[in-house]
């Protein structure tokens, strides 16, 4: 069953496709160019061309069904949205991500039903002032983003039963206890309410709130396992 | 003979000497250097004298006046003079002549004399003597002198004066050299017509008709009068003919001045555009340091305005005269240039000013011509370039970029890991940018800081309502410690601390460090 589907086979498609693989994740990758669908086959990528304007063909693919995330990366933003505003009238929990360059083409896509729109240019741009500005800030956040040491990021849900229900986070020393760093909370309520754990954060600590928390991997798992006592 | 060999030894001595050199150099310096931030002041405590001078001139004329003004008036020309007898001097290296003159002689095998010795010395020094802004010069200073006070009109050449401190009013002026073609051509055509038509209207009316036109003279005055348009009506035509010459007369006037309009003006527009850049370098050369970066594209734009926004100097190259416009509007340096041209970036005199240059064009064949030329200048500034086709990486590294960013790959990446934990990255990102708070923050710890073997708990880190991530051992290959023990990790000279937090409890705590323990 596929889970991840690619709609179109542009630079960042192929990017995404090769990253999608490496991580060993199964995912389709769909076209509406036969060259490109060629091309894909070759570098050895389960590729179909489809006729976009059939919702039919979308279902035959698993939207609506097994798929959770569409990237939207064809060169053509309006084949894009087009899929993009079909493939969420199929399937209104489907995550959609697109990669438009241009502010325009980012705010229709946001319109047309896609989560998350992510900016080449501006990731691009931003990689560099970060380089400029600080180097080793962001060297250590690349290996702990990207898995280059045995340090993780990892998002921690509170379950129903955990013992740190009802506590503040700032007397929940968890820190101590696990050897690991709490970025910040996300309010289980409020998704769009997320808390960097500053000294000034006053929270008491909620069922399904999510933690992030950066820290060796086994002391992750341990707090992991610790929290339903 | 003796005459020649101290003026040869004398010669010897300066070319050797070191503060001579100096010296000398920064006479030319503040003399000739546009680009010398001291020759400003130079030149507008110059162009107050010429000015206050001129007014004496003028108010002179109906009034007397004290004697002190007279003092200042002796004072301005002394400086004048010394002025002049110090472009006299940088205007030509005159012991360099007399011993490249006598090496070439001695290989030769030739004796000179001294006159012979001297020539070419000074020939040069009599080619800047009659030079026009010399000679501008010396007609402001000459009349001053009593027996020359005849002359009194001619310090109105000081007013001349003042073009040679104003770089942008020389600019202008050229338009009239460059455009010298249409000019003659222009000025033909109106000498033909006020020669036709004073000789039409002398004919006519010079004979006793019209009782204004006695002679050519008058003839050509009226002339000249119409044709311009500025028809004071002093004299005007009587006769039939006269008139009929006159609507000709006015008709082509007014054509050809037009015509001439047209062209001052759209050479000077021209030229407008000149004076922008050049006023670009000059602020330029006021910068300590600034980053470069290439290409105001997407990418040069979001760049540029962070860099900015982190209190940055950033300034923009691009080939594009639109892009230059809008980084312009946005309130950044531009310019309007090929940032691989190699003159252009010598210009720029990037050696100790700039740290980074940013190659950011949309062409990977632009790109890596920048690193290069960048590269081939300095070595030691740090280039980090875009790729626009993956493949190109390689190159732009071979070249010599630090580091290549190829947008695509990064934003495949982002997009990956927003996919997996999309609230840690999004909390990542967020603390990376500037000017969001918290904020995450490098933070050294000097020699300065007396703060070798400390332990961590000391530094009052949570005092200041910050967050350790962890810390960075240069001394140690740059190993990375996360989130050490507070009471046992002991803090060495030249660790970078990770440093989570508002902004001003960070620049709060880094001031706290500096003065803590000294």
């Amino acid at each position: 069953m596929t889970e991840i589907i690619l709609f179109g086979y542009s630079k960042s498609a192929q990017e995404i496709a090769r990253l999608l693989k490496q991580n060993e994740r199964s995912f389709l990758i769909l076209t509406t160019d036969k060259q490109k669908t060629q091309m894909a086959i070759s570098e050895g990528f389960d590729a179909h061309w489809i006729n976009y304007n059939d919702d039919d063909e979308l279902i035959k693919y698993g939207i609506g069904e097994s798929v959770k995330i569409l990237f939207c990366v064809s060169e053509n933003y309006n084949k894009n949205l087009f899929v993009t505003l079909s493939a969420k009238n199929l399937d209104p929990s489907l995550y959609i991500l697109s990669l438009a360059a241009d502010e325009a083409q980012e705010k229709k896509m946001l319109l047309a039903g896609a989560n998350k729109n992510i900016n080449p240019y501006t990731v691009g741009a931003n990689r560099i002032f970060r380089l400029i500005k600080k180097p080793v800030v962001y060297r250590v956040l690349d290996e702990i983003l990207y898995h280059k040491n045995n340090i993780k990021i990892a998002e921690i849900t509170i379950p129903k039963n955990s013992y740190l229900i009802g506590q503040p986070l700032f007397n929940a020393h968890i820190e101590q206890r696990y050897d690991l760093m709490v970025l910040g909370i996300q309010d289980g309520k409020n998704p769009s309410d997320f808390r960097f754990h500053t000294y000034r954060i006053r929270k008491k600590i909620q069922e399904s709130d999510m933690l992030v928390v950066i820290g060796e991997e086994k002391n992750i798992e341990k707090f992991k396992k610790e929290l339903i006592k | 003979m003796r005459l020649k060999e101290r003026l040869l030894e004398f010669s010897y001595l300066l070319a050797s000497s070191k503060k001579y050199k100096k010296l000398k150099k920064s006479a030319q310096r503040l003399l000739n250097d546009p680009n010398a931030y001291e020759k400003k002041y130079f030149d507008y405590f110059m162009i107050f004298l010429v000015l206050s001078t001129i007014m004496i001139l003028i108010l002179e004329i109906k009034n007397d006046l004290p004697r002190w003004v007279y003092i200042y008036e002796a004072f301005a020309v002394f400086i004048f003079i010394i002025e002049w007898l110090c472009r006299l001097w940088v205007a030509s290296d005159a012991h360099i002549d007399i011993i490249e003159m006598q090496e070439s002689a001695e290989y030769d095998k030739l004796n000179l004399t001294t006159w012979q010795l001297l020539k070419p010395a000074l020939f040069k020094k009599l080619a800047f003597i009659f030079s026009p802004m010399s000679i501008i010069d010396l007609l402001a200073i000459l009349p001053s002198f009593r027996a020359l006070r005849f002359l009194r009109f001619l310090l109105l050449f000081r007013l001349f004066k003042v073009f040679r401190y104003t770089e942008n009013i020389n600019y202008l002026l050229r338009v009239f050299i460059e455009k010298r073609f249409e000019f003659y051509s222009l000025i033909i055509l109106f000498g033909f017509m006020v020669f036709f038509a004073s000789t039409v209207i002398y004919i006519f009316e010079g004979t006793g008709a019209n009782p204004n036109i006695n002679n050519f003279y008058d003839a050509i005055y009226w002339a000249v009068v119409t044709i311009t348009t500025v028809g004071f009506g002093d004299i005007s035509p009587v006769t039939v003919e006269g008139r009929f010459v006159t609507i000709f007369l006015i008709i082509g006037g007014v054509t050809s001045i037009s015509f001439m309009t047209s062209i001052i003006t759209t050479s000077m527009t021209e030229k407008l555009e000149l004076i922008k850049t050049n006023q670009v370098f000059q602020e330029l050369n006021k910068l300590k340091s600034f980053i470069v970066v290439c290409g105001f594209g997407k990418m040069g734009k979001v760049l540029s305005e962070e860099l900015q926004l982190s209190g940055e100097k950033v300034v923009i190259i691009d080939p594009d005269m639109h892009e230059v416009i809008e980084a312009q509007k946005k309130g950044f340096l531009a310019l309007h240039a090929d940032a691989s041209d190699i003159d252009l970036l010598n210009e720029l005199r990037l050696e100790n000013r700039v740290k980074y240059l940013v190659a950011l064009t949309n062409d990977d064949a632009i790109n890596l011509s920048i690193v290069l030329s960048v590269k081939t200048i300095n070595r030691d500034i740090v280039v980090y370039s875009r790729a626009v086709e993956k493949n190109a990486r390689n190159k732009l590294l071979i070249a010599g970029a630090k580091e290549v960013v190829f947008p695509y790959e990064s934003a495949a990446i982002a997009a990956y890991e927003h996919l997996g934990q999309p609230v840690a990255f999004s909390a990542i990102n967020e603390i990376l940018h500037e000017y969001i708070e918290p904020v995450i923050e490098e933070v050294e710890i000097t020699k300065e800081m007396h703060l070798d073997n400390v332990v961590l708990k000391k530094l009052g880190i949570k005092k200041h309502r910050l967050k350790l991530l962890g810390v960075v051992r240069q001394s140690e290959n740059n190993k990375f410690y996360f989130h050490p023990k507070k009471d046992r990790f002991e803090i060495k000279e030249g660790d970078i601390l990770i440093i989570i937090g508002g902004y001003e409890d960070i620049a709060a705590f880094r001031l706290h460090l500096h003065e803590g323990r000294s």
